[in-house]
């Protein structure tokens, strides 16, 4: 009788989703509360640059199609924040599988826009979901299920949590979108550094990955012609006399981003008044180079505070999972931080020039759906592991 | 705690990157910020620049000869337009609609039922557009769509929803309301959404916004009364043709439309290719290129990309013919003679060089041809396509064209024949059938061997069609490699059912073209293009008062310059001194490539030292501006440092919409030139310009045909050295030539400067051989010389001969008669040495100091300086001295230079030339310097020359040059320099021919004196150019008529001037 009454319990959907169990108290308020700030700027943000394309004629932000994503990202939030995380660590391949299957699946589904296949179209809603946002989730609770038992003491055990990462890395390779799919790198990275691993072997492999990926690009093997391209413009680009040389060729993005970064100086042209907002020439304002935007209208001054806050809401995450006694939760949670830290210092490089263009959000501020959704899913989810606080029963936990 | 202590590094790692961006964030943001701020402020910012005032030109008294004057000009801006103007609006909103090219008249015509259409959109109708629906007004309907992304919806939409806030003038409050009642269940359309925020009945908006509509389109006809437009191409020419004004006008928008669109699709192309898309044959380009992503761009259609198309390769040979080429022989012309052919093919090859080949060196030249190896778009085209791969079998050649030919690379050049290798290159490109066209013959590398021989001039037709023929038969054979190539990659996709499909560019190729897309469409149409200048007062008002009534066209500033003083001719007075103004030549503005590259690598530093800023302060003053007025010629040329001012510029910052009113504008005010006072007097001027284009025939012996065709000048300078007049004939119309003798009738020049053909001053240089001879050869001027009977009424001595048999004669006889025998003897005194030094003295081998003010290095003023060192070779016989003593065949001299020398011996001081007499305010000094000529010897001279008036044997008796006639008495000089022979032609007019047969020469003839005699104001020269007849039959009649004027004789009665 017991076994059927927990058989049956299986599929009881408190055992899956349960926001009963959220220790309400003991949810980081504080980490929500700076989300929220982060996402309120945003959305003044956006507020302004849908006005400025109101005077100028433009459509190209609309500040109420951004609302309408952030409110369909919302539930997504609660959803995470309500999963036990007892379910999610015993399904955590299924989570991945599912992500691998909708990888897999843009190939045949997806559609194709400027020579790739990123998205898949859900009917009904006219949202445009982007598969590789979300298997940044799947990769973290994979590698958190997977490093669960697994301290990476012989070289055996790196096997399986480089192939959890690498395989939807290659996927979202082939799409192509090399950008995500380097994203996930410091997320793998990281992780597998929480989980144990020895540093030296981290920096090890660090090195030898950029010895591969300079041979690559040196040698142009299977790096396509946009890629070697972009890198060509990155390395030709962080002098301001080169990149306005270069202004009018493949440099257009970067220069124009550049401009508005460096227009802001100490204190800030004004919310709404930049001049990327004026002339809308550079492209993605609204999405990957929002942050070229905030620092133009923000300054100098403006941007600190900003990027600082984004450092405390990752380092308090970090701070929230660091003291987690339940080592997938701490993992998963760990490795919610370190997605948030790699898509801002990118995002951020990307626009100051430091790292090769390559489109990525910027959580919180730009008005991407599937990044928005994800953002709100992979803090869902870290709050509510932290909140949860399961009793743990498996015999690692009582071994950190 | 494993884990849990190794969170630790992780937040010091994130702590550190923040450091990281910190450190670059204030690198970027507030080290560069000066010059980020400043390329931000070039992407909004708005600049006209204020026209400058040119200094006035005035005569010694005062009066205006030349000024600025201020005017107006239209120009016209087709985004304004489209973007404003109610009949742009519906022609591009029902583009956007139809994508197609709407065109203007149609939306003229069905504007009321079009607006109507169009107004009654509701806000979701293009929601539900932009996702894919059909969209369907009175007038059209659109068909729904499964891939609203492909066809651009979204754009479109937003095309719409502006088109139709202007229409309607939505304010942005409006524009917030409507946006609040887009999601209206009702779906109520703009007009009605507005309606209800004005309080009216949609029927009463309509009507409001159909009157502005139809208002916009009257005026629109009223501006086309004062357009003289005319259409800048083929496309327009059949409307053109017998069309009224408005269609004139609505044919010019077209055609102005249809370029931009051209244009932009060239930008587009260009960006994604990375090559102009004229240089694929446009077979290759139709077929092989998938372009439709350019049309969607642009709400083309298909028709109209296809036009596009086909005019491409057309457009690209006519620019290559029109512009590139021209630039080409610029660049070569400013080369060194013997490296000059080598340059022209660097100049070829750099034509088909891959982009990060074709760098100049500092000195601005490119490559040398010999490294050519790889060719622009061959090399390109590879890495351009999506799926592609080349085959192994590639049948495109490894040299394509003659330039990468090895043999001919290692030929050394000629110096004896440096052109040959360009003409061995045509033969080349003319083989193996690539041209379909046959070279010139003989072949082309005769051809180009002949223009080196005959130094031939670069820019002439003949070296233009040469040299064009070579780059079309290049053109063909690199055409040809591509079309090539491009076949064999389209090949390595071929579709399943054997179709082969269109090439696509890469997708970051694509992406990079629409990043630029509004970017480019925006550019192009906010270039300002003059329609009209000086527009009558009226359209200027109509213009500037109702702004919103002429979207397009606006009303700007400008400065035009004027002559106010006509002669009697109705000619400038003092044209070909005062020359006239242009826009800098092609040729000027390469020359200061240098400078603007220098300059725009100042402007781009991120800091810049004490030293640069200077530099480039001194730079931006110099760079002059392409459309900035500068002297191209004459007096305008050569003081256009004085007279040229700077324009300033009105620069404001933000967007367009917002400095409308010039809100926060900055501006550099302009700074006019200084006004330049010339010794010149106008009456004076005009008189002397009078009678040497108008001279009256006198009675008895004379050149009639002279006369009726004169060629001459007359220059008359104070003691002091300054022109009062300077006048040249021929002035206005030029003459045909007179048969048998030269073609300088049909020339306009100055005169008084110029000498275009041997000029000997003849008997008129007696009085200086005279006064030399006397002060420095101890000359005794009471030594008599015979002039003996030569026989048939002439006298002579040894070969000289002479008008009359003079007999024996002291010196001032001999001046007053003019003999030749005498002076030919004097001549024999002197020696070589003396003979140079003596001309030296009274500065005939020098320039008259005209050209002394200001700067060296100015253009503009041409004075042909004969020079000492010709007459000292010239001076290796006694024939030679004998012909000097009188002025003849051994030196040429200039009128200005004679005028100059009898001041000198008037005076005792040789004056420098003057023609400025003050610049703004400040005065310019006269220069003379001592001829060290006695006091008694200049008397003696200057009282033989009063003679050659006063005695009846004077040369110059009895032609009214007597105080009798004139009022005030009159010294001079006669003479008559040989100059050639008559041509013996059929044509040859009766008189010619006597004169001919009696041995006579053609002669220029000459008056040099000055008046009045015992209190001098100033020196006359009279030159006659090619006549028959001695200066005894011509010149002193011109003298004594210009002597005789009003002007002249108010002159010499009024005080000093």
């Amino acid at each position: 009788m017991k076994d059927s009454n927990s058989r049956s319990r299986l599929f009881d959907a408190n055992k899956v989703l349960s926001l009963k169990d959220v220790r309400w108290f003991e949810l980081d308020w504080h980490i929500l509360g700076i989300a929220v700030l982060l996402l309120g700027l945003g959305l003044v943000f956006v507020h302004a640059m849908s006005d400025a394309d109101l005077l100028a004629d433009r459509k190209d932000v609309v500040f109420q199609k951004h609302m309408q994503k952030v409110v369909l990202a919302v539930p997504a939030f609660f959803v995470a924040l309500a999963i036990r995380p007892r379910f999610l660590r015993r399904n955590a391949y299924v989570f991945y599988g599912v992500c691998l299957a909708m990888l897999i699946g843009i190939f045949l589904v997806g559609a194709e826009r400027n020579g790739a296949r990123r998205w898949i179209t859900i009917p009904g809603i006219e949202f445009d979901l982007q598969p590789s946002e979300l298997a940044k989730i799947g990769v973290i609770v994979a590698l958190a299920q997977v490093l669960y038992r697994n301290r990476l003491a012989k070289l055996r055990d790196w096997g399986k949590p480089l192939l959890v990462a690498l395989v939807p890395m290659g996927l979202v390779a082939m799409q192509p979108d090399l950008g995500t799919a380097m994203t996930l790198a410091p997320i793998t990275l990281g992780m597998l550094y929480l989980a144990g691993a020895r540093a030296k072997v981290i920096g090890a492999f660090l090195v030898g990955t950029a010895v591969i990926a300079f041979s690559v690009v040196w040698l142009e093997i299977g790096v396509h012609d946009y890629q070697l391209q972009r890198i060509d413009t990155w390395r030709h680009s962080f002098a301001a006399d080169d990149l306005i040389a270069a202004r009018g060729g493949p440099a257009f993005h970067s220069y124009h981003a550049r401009v508005a970064i460096g227009n802001g100086g100490v204190f800030g042209r004004g919310i709404g008044d930049g001049v990327a907002n004026e002339t809308g020439y550079l492209p993605e304002r609204d999405c990957d180079s929002v942050f070229a935007v905030v620092a133009e209208e923000a300054g100098w001054l403006g941007t600190m505070i900003v990027l600082f806050v984004y450092i405390l809401f990752i380092v308090l995450l970090m701070g929230s999972a660091s003291s987690l006694r339940d080592r997938f939760a701490r993992l998963a949670v760990g490795g919610v931080a370190l997605y948030f830290a790699a898509h801002v210092f990118i995002n951020v490089g990307v626009n100051l020039g430091l790292v090769p263009l390559t489109g990525l959000t910027l959580p919180m501020f730009s008005t991407g759906g599937s990044s928005m959704l994800t953002t709100f899913a992979a803090l869902g989810l870290a709050l509510g592991l932290c909140a949860h606080h399961e009793p743990v029963l498996d015999a690692d936990g009582f071994k950190d | 705690m494993v884990a849990q202590r190794r969170f630790g590094p992780l937040i010091g790692i994130v702590f550190a990157g923040l450091g990281v961006l910190a450190v670059r964030l204030f690198q970027v943001q507030i080290v560069e910020h000066e010059v980020w701020s400043q390329q931000a402020s070039g992407l909004v910012r708005s600049s006209r620049v204020l026209p400058s005032h040119r200094g006035s030109i005035l005569d010694r008294n005062g009066v205006v000869l030349a000024r600025d004057e201020d005017t107006y000009r239209i120009d016209f801006k087709y985004r304004e337009f489209r973007r404003r103007h109610p009949l742009g609006i519906l022609a591009h909103a029902y583009s956007s609609l139809e994508m197609r090219v709407v065109p203007l008249a149609a939306a003229l015509q069905h504007r009321q039922a079009w607006t109507e259409a169009l107004l009654r959109i509701s806000p979701q109708d293009l929601d539900r557009f932009e996702a894919g629906d059909e969209l369907t007004t009175k007038v059209l309907s659109v068909a729904k769509t499964e891939t609203p992304n492909t066809e651009a919806r979204a754009r479109r939409a937003a095309d719409l929803r502006y088109y139709v806030g202007e229409l309607l003038a939505l304010t942005k409050e409006d524009a917030s309301f409507v946006r609040r009642l887009e999601d209206d269940a009702r779906s109520p359309s703009y007009l009605e959404i507005l309606a209800r925020r004005r309080g009216l009945a949609v029927e009463a908006l309509l009507a409001r916004v159909n009157a502005n509509v139809g208002r916009a389109c009257e005026e629109l006809s009223t501006l086309a009364g004062f357009l003289r437009v005319e259409s800048r191409d083929e496309r327009a020419g059949t409307v053109l043709a017998g069309g009224a004004a408005l269609d004139r006008t609505i044919a010019f928008l077209e055609d102005v439309r249809a370029n931009l669109e051209d244009e932009s699709a060239d930008d587009l192309f260009e960006s994604a290719a990375g090559f102009d898309a004229g240089a694929i044959s446009t077979e290759s380009l139709a077929t092989v290129f998938d372009l439709t992503w350019i049309a969607r761009s642009l709400r083309w259609d298909e028709a109209r990309l296809s036009a596009w198309i086909a005019s491409r390769e057309t457009r690209n040979q006519a620019q290559t013919a029109a512009i590139v080429l021209p630039r080409a022989l610029v660049h070569v012309e400013l080369e060194t003679p013997p490296r000059r052919a080598e340059r022209l093919l660097d100049e070829i090859a750099l034509l088909y060089a891959p982009p990060n080949q074709r760098d100049r060196d500092e000195d601005g030249r490119p490559p040398s041809w010999r490294d050519l190896d790889d060719l622009a778009v061959l090399d390109q085209i590879p890495s351009l396509f999506e799926g592609t791969r080349m085959s192994s079998d590639s049948n495109v050649p490894d040299v394509v064209l003659p330039l990468q030919d090895r043999d001919l690379r290692d030929i050394v050049p000629d110096p004896a024949d440096p052109w040959k290798i360009v003409g061995l290159v045509s033969d080349l490109a003319g083989k193996d059938g690539a041209a379909d066209e046959p070279l010139r013959e003989p072949i082309a590398s005769e051809t180009w061997t002949e223009f080196g021989r005959n130094r031939a001039n670069l820019e002439s037709p003949a070296v233009r069609v040469e040299l064009t023929r070579l780059v079309r038969a290049l053109d063909r054979r690199h055409r040809a490699a591509i079309d090539r190539l491009l076949s064999n990659l389209s090949s390595s996709i071929v579709h399943d059912d054997g179709s082969l499909p269109r090439l696509t560019f890469t997708e970051s190729r694509r992406k990079r073209a629409q990043e630029r897309d509004r970017y480019v469409q925006a550019d192009r149409g906010n270039r300002p293009l003059r329609v009209l200048d000086e527009p009558d007062y009226e359209l200027v008002q109509r213009i500037a008062r109702n702004p919103e009534l002429y979207r397009g066209f606006e009303v700007r500033d400008a400065t035009k310059r004027v002559h106010p003083l006509v002669d009697a001719d109705g000619e400038i007075t003092a044209n070909l001194l005062l020359g006239s103004v242009g826009k800098p030549l092609l040729r000027e503005l390469m020359k200061q490539a240098g400078d603007e590259t220098r300059l725009s690598e100042l402007r781009f530093m991120v800091i810049r030292s004490d030293d640069e800023e200077h530099e480039m302060r001194v730079l931006a003053a110099r760079v002059q501006r392409a459309d900035e007025w500068s002297g191209s010629s004459g007096l305008e040329d050569y003081l256009d440092p004085e007279l040229r001012g700077k324009p300033g510029w009105l620069q404001t910052e933000g967007l367009e919409e917002r400095s409308r009113n010039d809100a926060g504008a900055e501006v550099v005010p302009p700074r006019d030139g200084l006004d330049v006072t010339l010794t010149l007097d106008v009456e004076l001027q005009n008189a002397a310009q009078q009678v040497i284009s108008h001279p009256k025939m006198p009675g008895g012996q004379t050149d009639r045909a002279f006369f009726e065709s004169p060629v001459g000048a007359i220059a008359l300078i104070t003691l002091q050295g300054e022109v009062l007049a300077a006048a040249s004939a021929p002035n206005t119309a030029e003459f045909p030539a007179i048969p048998g003798r030269d073609l300088e009738r049909s020339v306009r020049r100055e005169r008084t400067l110029q000498r275009p053909t041997f000029n000997p001053p003849g008997s008129v240089f007696k009085p200086f051989v005279a006064a030399y001879a006397i002060q420095q050869l101890g000359f005794d001027p009471a030594r008599h010389f015979e002039c003996r009977d030569m026989g048939k009424g002439r006298g002579g001595f040894e070969t000289m001969h002479c008008t009359g048999i003079h007999g024996s004669s002291d010196l001032k006889r001999a001046l007053t008669v003019s003999c030749n025998s005498y002076f030919a003897q004097v001549g024999l005194e002197y020696g070589a040495d003396q003979a140079v030094a003596m001309t030296e003295l009274f500065g005939f081998t020098q320039p008259t100091g005209i050209k002394s003010f200001g700067t060296t290095g100015r253009s503009g003023l041409r004075e042909e300086v004969f020079s000492a060192k010709e007459l000292a070779r010239a001076m290796k016989s006694r024939e030679a001295h004998m012909r000097f003593a009188n002025g003849l065949t051994v030196l040429n001299v200039l009128p200005m230079q004679v005028a100059r020398a009898t001041a000198g011996l008037v005076t005792g001081s040789l004056p420098d030339v003057r023609i400025v007499k003050s610049v703004g305010t400040t005065a310019v000094e006269p220069a003379a310097r001592p001829l060290g000529i006695d006091e008694k010897t200049l008397q003696f001279v200057a009282s033989a020359m009063r003679d050659v008036v006063d005695s009846p044997d004077g040369s110059a008796h009895g032609k009214g040059l007597d105080v009798g006639t004139l009022g005030f008495d009159f010294a001079c000089k006669t003479g008559s320099g040989d100059y050639l022979p008559f041509r013996d032609t059929p044509e040859l007019s009766a008189d010619d021919r006597r004169a001919m047969d009696a041995g006579k020469m053609r002669k220029h003839t000459w008056v040099a004196g000055w008046f009045p005699v015992d209190a001098p104001k100033a020196v006359l020269v009279v030159y006659l150019h090619d006549v028959s007849e001695t200066s005894s039959h011509t010149a002193v009649y011109v003298a004594a008529q210009f002597l005789a004027t009003d002007a002249v004789k108010k002159f010499v009665g009024g005080a000093a001037r």
